[in-house]
């Protein structure tokens, strides 16, 4: 576990450097408070914990690292950044306060299928955590190599507590998005990275066959 | 009468050419290097000591700073293009196509708009995220931090109209018509450089690749671009040539501002930030500004509007073009040193000012235009030569 951990601690910037186009511009649109952006923080880190699990044990039943196939995981990599860019561009589109044509639809799936936005940063964070996270490859490797489940899922929770202590910032600075113009510009950025994503989804989709 | 008027009017030749003077002898000294071995070299520094110090002496004589100043800063632009273009050509064996070997091998020349991506990413996560070389290429990496350093500390986002060696196209092509073909009003559209430049420094980080420069940079149609070897590229060359004709070209000529500038630029965004550093900054006269609007209509990026002329300075976004000084007749909008008196000494103020960023203007854009004028004057030199043969 303190393995776990220190690894953890040791690659947690490049964890948020991963995270950050995700979560920060996502905060910074919500226009909440720290609290709140806590909450939605919380929600965000358990969604990639999910993610990693699921893989987790996936990776230590069949043996065999999904990502490291060039053709399948290519596929799977570029299917996911295409998802997480549509989930932040559409995410945005309900946030969006004009009232245009688009958001009267969204509204009507909203009511119809999702019914609240609370589970958004928890749909965010497992499509994040499944799809941009190259430290994670480490866990992964540790999980085949393991003899144990349990002891894999303890190596894996130690690593996301250690790499979580580097997101602790974003709730303060999301905070600052009650100011109208900053919560403008994390929409905009929102649909910016949301954008790459979704674009560089189908495109790496296309390349890959 | 008549014989006052030209007592007055040579008094003022005269302060001029005393003011204009130790720009003479500082440009003497940038320009010629105190080499005069290479007479083609020779020609091209003559040609641009004298268009240097004919314009600096112009915007002293006549007071107008913007008209005299946009006249060195695009015929800079141009001069940059051809110069970088030609050395490429040198250098490499092809005009404007790098390819994937040159960006392997870590000899992109290395731009300012890349400057926010990849210093976010080396503050960090230790790593340099452009494929630059810090040494024995054009453009290296420490050199560009240097300059845009330098420059940052003093003119702040001045640097975009006295230094920049792409904003002349835009400024170039916003001065072609007389009056504006439409009127545009940006609205919370003002805010997108700095989105971009938030968005440019996280992909960036996330990727270790300077993604603004890949997708977005609209610069790679007058300097260098990547070979389009796959869709990807096509599509970055698609997007490419789209914004460069829409937001360089016809954009700014049809509404007479810097549209990439004040819609697009992240470099622009961050250097908009450094405005609170810099000593010099744009100050209006409540007490003499009558809201005529004349300055409103004229800024490039939409750094004035009815809440500017109410505060008394210009939005964070001002790129101290001294566009707004030329328009307003009565002069109420001037160059302020910080820690100063406003009102005080205005004409003090103004000087320094002109002085510092016309020796940056003179440094950078200079080399450029010296270079460019050097490599043409061979050229014809060859093709006479050949043709006399």
């Amino acid at each position: 576990m303190l393995q776990g951990l220190l690894l953890g601690l040791s690659n947690g910037a490049v964890c948020i450097g991963n995270c950050a186009p995700v979560i920060l511009p996502y905060m910074l649109s919500g226009g909440k408070t720290v609290q709140s952006n806590f909450i939605d923080l919380f929600i965000f880190l358990a969604g990639r914990f999910s993610g990693y699990l699921v893989f987790a044990a996936l990776a230590f039943f069949t043996r065999k690292i999904i990502f490291r196939d060039p053709v399948l995981g290519g596929r799977f990599m570029a299917v996911s950044a295409a998802l997480l860019g549509a989930a932040l561009i559409f995410y945005n589109l309900w946030q969006s306060k004009r009232k245009c044509e688009w958001q009267r639809k969204g509204n009507l799936l909203k009511n119809r299928f999702i019914g609240n936005l609370r589970c958004y940063p928890w749909v965010l964070g497992l499509i994040t955590g499944i799809n941009i996270c190259p430290p994670f490859l480490l866990v992964f490797t540790e999980a085949i190599n393991s003899n144990s489940l349990g002891k894999s899922i303890s190596f894996l929770s130690a690593f996301f507590v250690g790499t979580s202590v580097f997101f602790i910032p974003f709730p303060f600075i999301g905070s600052l998005a009650q100011n109208d113009k900053i919560k403008t510009l994390g929409e905009a950025t929102l649909y910016l990275t949301g954008g790459y994503y979704l674009v560089k989804g189908i495109i790496s989709l296309g390349s890959v066959g | 009468m008549e014989e006052t008027t030209n007592i007055l009017k040579l008094k003022k030749i005269i302060r001029a050419c005393l003011l204009s003077l130790p720009m003479g002898l500082l440009t003497l000294v940038m320009i010629t290097r105190l080499d005069f071995s290479d007479m083609d070299l020779n020609l091209a520094k003559f040609f641009v000591y004298i268009l240097v110090n004919s314009l600096f002496f112009l915007m002293i004589y006549t007071g107008k700073v913007d008209r005299y100043r946009s006249i060195l800063f695009v015929t800079a632009t141009v001069a940059f293009s051809v110069s970088f273009i030609w050395n490429l050509f040198l250098l490499r064996g092809n005009f404007m196509v790098l390819t994937d070997e040159d960006i392997a091998s870590c000899v992109v020349p290395f731009c300012h708009i890349g400057i926010p991506q990849t210093l976010v990413t080396a503050v960090f996560k230790q790593e340099f995220s452009f494929p630059g070389t810090f040494s024995g290429f054009m453009y290296t990496i420490p050199i560009m931090f240097t300059i845009w350093l330098s420059v940052t500390l003093v003119l702040g986002r001045g640097w975009c109209s006295w230094v920049c060696f792409y904003g002349g196209w835009e400024d170039g092509c916003s001065r072609i018509l007389k009056k504006p073909a439409f009127k545009f009003a940006p609205g919370k559209l003002l805010l997108l450089p700095f989105a971009v430049l938030l968005a440019a420094v996280l992909l960036s980080a996330a990727t270790l690749s300077p993604q603004y420069c890949w997708w977005l940079c609209p610069f790679k149609s007058v300097s260098e671009f990547p070979e389009p070897s796959s869709l990807v590229r096509i599509i970055q060359m698609l997007i490419m040539i789209i914004l460069f004709i829409g937001l360089v070209i016809v954009m700014p000529l049809l509404t007479k501002r810097r549209m990439q500038c004040a819609l697009l630029c992240p470099f622009g965004a961050m250097q908009s930030l450094t405005n609170k550093i810099s000593p010099f900054e744009l100050r209006i006269d409540r007490q003499k500004c009558i809201n005529c609007g004349q300055c409103i209509r004229g800024c490039p990026v939409f750094a004035l509007d009815e809440t500017a002329l109410e505060k008394g300075a210009p939005a964070l976004t001002c790129l101290k073009c001294g566009k707004c000084v030329d328009h307003c007749r009565q002069n109420a909008i001037q160059y302020h040193i910080k820690g100063t008196k406003v009102n005080l000494n205005k004409g003090f103020a103004k000087g320094v000012f002109l002085y510092v960023a016309g020796i940056f203007l003179a440094a950078m854009g200079g080399g450029f235009m010296i270079d460019a004028l050097y490599k043409i004057i061979l050229a014809i030199k060859s093709l006479v030569v050949g043709c006399l043969n």
